[in-house]
């Protein structure tokens, strides 16, 4: 079964119902979780980070409903949500990458350190052209125009 | 007795997925979904 990474800007539009392009990012959320599951989901502590500050900051929902949505909307399936470590390799891995992409925002660069890290080369994102400029991420794919 | 077991794992996490859009959210204000850069995210989130 494939293992893609998501973004933080997916989970958040498939977690909140009001958000404009909530039904995309959701159809591609769930197929991790389906009976038969088209692919798992691969994240770290930034894109779990990211969700939150998304939720509460932007969707403004309370912190205590937002903690309950990421957790029985996400990540509770140890099965289909791999939770990838960032250490001290990864996060001076991340640093080279943004030697060598200053206009890459850190946080991403650490997404994609830990892509490299790991071997996945796709991931789903709202910003696809972030990623694009990582010879080792062969797919960076937006759910709401894929 | 019967034991009914809760749904674990990724049974239940498509089941909560599939009722998100029943669920009460509370909200404590309008929401704001313009885009935004991860810089301002978390630089905003630091702020006071």
């Amino acid at each position: 079964m494939t293992t893609a990474f998501i973004d933080s800007g997916v989970v958040w539009r498939a977690l909140d119902p009001l958000h404009p392009q909530h039904r995309p990012c959701l159809d591609v959320l769930r197929k991790a979780f389906l009976p038969k599951p088209l692919l798992s989901w691969a994240v770290n502590a930034v894109v779990i980070v990211e969700t939150m500050l998304l939720l509460v900051g932007r969707s403004k929902i309370p912190a205590g409903q937002a903690s309950r949505i990421i957790w029985d909307g996400f990540l509770k399936s140890e099965e289909r949500v791999v939770n990838y470590p960032v250490d001290r390799m990864t996060l001076k891995a991340a640093l080279d990458l943004n030697s060598k992409e200053p206009s890459t925002e850190y946080p991403d660069c650490v997404i994609a350190a830990t892509m490299k890290e790991n071997e996945l080369k796709v991931i789903y994102t709202s910003n696809p052209s972030h990623f694009r400029r990582f010879d080792f991420i062969k797919e960076a794919l937006d759910p709401v125009h894929h | 007795m019967t034991v009914i077991k809760a749904k674990e794992g990724s049974e239940a996490v498509l089941e909560f997925l599939d009722s998100l859009e029943n669920l009460r959210i509370e909200r404590t204000a309008r929401p704001e979904f313009a885009a935004v850069s991860k810089e301002e995210l978390w630089l905003k989130a630091k702020t006071p």
